[in-house]
């Protein structure tokens, strides 16, 4: 027989039958919806996200932090890994990994300038942070979120009108697009108008566009941190984990006697509410510190749409509000890491190496969005099983319709076999009806995912489109259609197998006597 | 040379324990281009003697050579490929597929000779043409009276150009004028088409208008009429 014939016949017959060709379908459908969207998701945040950081971060910059020392990641490890077990012994290499163990460790001048001689480094500058209170429009009432980002760690790419700072310690900013759409929302029945004179919100009103924020002056507030101040001076109160480690330590040897153990655990509780440090890091009373700086530039929208970039030693400036601390970002204290700036993106990678080697923890944009990836992949593999759920039991169900058709179609197979059928041929008519269940489950299933996505994608810009130039959040790679074809159709066929067997092996003369 | 030799051909069945002697040490011969009934009671092994013939079943013991070919030595391969271009059946219940038009039942061994479509159409016409219905090939079974649907599927047993027809009780299921017309049918085509056919009946009637004549009882020969 022909495949051309075969193929025609394979689809005639699950015409015959077809409410329950698509019954069966279903499970293939959901499977194939389930896959493309979660694949597509997954494929169009990570995309979208890789997007936003490249938006935002500078691609020539390379992070290093001192290998021994301050890291929060690895204090919540030492914190956490020591609950239920026997004490560890403490080690000299993982010495940092016990929270009584401790410290923190800065940059040191000398070895500033030995990073500042790689070759192709252009500059290296500490790295900075700034804990902003809030963004102002000189004469206008009202205050904004801000995040406050050193140039270094945007570079260029980021603008979009206007132009980049004069100098590096000039009091000028670069702020984000999207603060366009907060300022001109002026609700003028908020009584915080009262007493601006009206020409003076109608001068507000007129900032529209881009150009009409450059050359305006913004006030940023700065806040300083007790806690961090603390770190700043080199002498971090660590009674707060002490604090902690002593209700650890009575929550996994508790006493014999329970009310002792009520007692005690009332008493470290109590310790813990009125520690000092707890409070300092949980409070701050002390008034912001204001920054003026000229608008020169405007930035493209992006995923945080709060960002003031600031040149490299202004934000120094303000960082040293948040440790209070005057010689902090200097050669006296560089503080707990620093970025270098390559001239060449080719040197980045040799840069990270050569800093590594000289005892640092280093990692570059790219790592960074090599991470992203990997979460993503990860996060799709697991969604992806909930699709293999589905394919699983559609897979069962393929199965019993077909045996359930070789029965019916008993007699129809002994006649063909009358007229001439082999068994290869009665096998392929029902492998392949199993196949063509999986095919047209899979088109059906990809087509309504993709139906869904355009939906998930429409609703998505009409959502956040205002703040993202670009928001597609699901994005169907080119590869997906034709593999969950392949995919679905491989899955009939596999469940067609053992039916089709059966049915190649009837006896042509009982199978002609089936009534 | 002989169309058909069986030679002690025996098929034993087991139901259970027991043991079912269909045919018993059953030797016969047909001559080529010969019409031959097969007569006898219920159980005597008629339709097994049929299905040997036709390559459905296997035998227990014994050879049956149909054309030269020794049909117990054939691998079911073999025995569907002679199925296929050598044998055509017709059956007591027409056994048609329902879904397919009459023109489309008769295209279906065709089909499994892999005939190009164009070809198909025409052989498929001809034989519908042949069988007197040129005018009902697009009706489905259901829409043909029983006459009709046996017409086709005798159309259908010819479509490959077999040299042996088997017809297990052709009448069967139709009345007594229908009937007549279909053994005229078959009795033209015989004559006219020098192939050989063995028809399982009954019916004395139909039985008479055959050259030879095997009667069978609990699975032997028990007479063999040979008419001039």
């Amino acid at each position: 027989m022909k495949f051309a014939d075969l193929i025609s016949d394979v689809f005639l017959n699950l015409t015959r039958k077809k409410m329950r060709t698509a019954l069966t379908m279903v499970g293939v459908v959901i499977g194939a919806v389930a896959v493309v969207t979660t694949v597509s998701l997954g494929h169009g945040l990570s995309a979208f996200l890789d997007q936003q950081v490249r938006a935002v971060a500078n691609p020539l910059t390379v992070e290093a932090w001192p290998k021994k020392g301050a890291s929060p990641d690895k204090v919540a490890r030492g914190m956490f890994k020591s609950i239920g077990r026997a004490p560890q012994e403490i080690k000299k290499e993982k010495e940092d990994e016990f929270v009584g163990a401790f410290e923190i460790k800065t940059v040191e001048d000398e070895m500033m300038q030995k990073l500042e001689q790689i070759e192709g480094v252009d500059r290296v500058r500490p790295k900075v942070f700034v804990l902003a209170r809030s963004f102002q429009l000189n004469g206008d009432p009202r205050e904004f979120d801000a995040i406050v980002v050193p140039w270094i760690d945007a570079g260029p790419q980021v603008l979009s009108e206007g132009s980049v700072f004069s100098d590096d310690n000039a009091t000028e900013c670069i702020v984000s697009e999207a603060y366009l759409e907060s300022l001109r929302t002026i609700n003028r029945a908020d009584p915080i108008w009262k007493d601006v004179p009206e020409e003076e919100i109608k001068a507000l009103e007129g900032i529209v566009e881009p150009e009409d924020l450059i050359g305006k002056t913004i006030t940023i507030r700065v806040v300083k941190h007790p806690m961090l101040a603390l770190a700043g001076q080199g002498n971090m109160d660590m009674s707060a984990f002490d604090d902690l480690r002593g209700l650890l330590f009575l929550l996994r040897n508790p006493p014999q006697d329970f009310q002792l153990f009520l007692t005690e655990l009332f008493l470290k509780l109590r310790e813990l509410q009125n520690s000092e440090a707890i409070k300092a890091m949980s409070e701050s009373e002390e008034e912001p510190i204001a920054f003026e700086a000229k608008v020169v530039g405007i930035a493209k929208k992006g995923l945080l749409t709060n960002i003031i970039y600031v040149p490299d030693e202004f934000a120094a400036e303000m960082g040293r509000v948040l440790f209070d601390n005057p010689e902090m970002y200097t050669e006296k204290n560089w503080g707990m890491g620093v970025v270098l700036l390559a001239k060449d993106k080719a040197d980045v990678q040799r840069i990270k190496t050569e800093v590594k080697e000289m005892g640092f923890r280093a990692h570059t944009m790219e790592d960074i969005i090599g991470k992203l990836h990997a979460f993503f992949a990860t996060l799709q593999s697991v969604l992806v099983i909930f699709g293999g759920i589905a394919f699983f039991v559609a897979t069962f169900s393929i199965v019993n319709t077909l045996l359930m058709a070789v029965m019916e179609r008993k007699r129809e197979i002994g006649v063909l076999q009358a007229l001439g059928a082999t068994r290869a041929h009665i096998m392929k008519i029902f492998a392949c009806e199993a196949a063509a269940i999986g095919l047209l489950g899979g088109l059906l299933g990809g087509l309504a995912g993709w139906l869904l996505i355009q939906g998930g994608n429409a609703f998505a810009h009409y959502k956040w489109g205002h703040i993202i130039a670009s928001a597609d959040i699901f994005v169907m790679p080119v590869w997906l259609f034709p593999v969950l074809l392949i995919f679905t159709t491989l899955l009939g066929l596999g469940a067609g197998v053992y039916p089709a067997y059966r049915a190649s092996r009837l006896d042509p003369v009982a199978a002609l006597r089936y009534e | 040379m002989a169309a058909i030799e069986t030679e002690n051909l025996t098929r034993i069945y087991r139901v259970g324990d027991e043991e079912v002697r269909a045919l018993d040490g059953l030797s016969i011969t047909v001559p080529e281009g010969a019409l031959a009934a097969v007569v006898g009671p219920s159980g005597s092994g008629k339709s097994t003697l049929l299905a040997l013939l036709g390559g459905l079943d296997t035998p227990s013991a014994g050879r049956v050579s149909v054309h030269g070919d020794a049909l117990e030595r054939m691998t079911p391969e073999q025995l569907a490929a002679y199925r296929l271009n050598s044998v055509g059946f017709i059956f007591q219940d027409f056994f048609l597929l329902g879904h397919l038009t009459a023109l489309e039942n008769v295209e279906v061994p065709l089909k499994l000779a892999s005939l190009e479509r164009k070809e198909r159409r025409a052989r498929s016409a001809e034989l519908i043409e042949l069988v007197g219905l040129g005018h009902r090939g697009g009706h489905l079974p259901n829409q043909l009276s029983g006459g009709e649907r046996q017409r086709v599927a005798i159309a259908r047993a010819l479509a490959n150009h077999p040299k042996l027809v088997l017809a297990d009780e052709p009448t069967g299921n139709l009345d007594e004028k229908i009937g007549r017309e279909i053994i005229e049918t078959l009795v033209k085509l015989n004559a006219e088409q020098k192939m050989t056919m063995v028809l399982v009946t009954h019916n004395p009637e139909v039985a008479a208008r055959a050259a030879r004549q095997f009667r069978l009882g609990s699975g032997k020969l028990v007479e063999e009429t040979v008419q001039e």
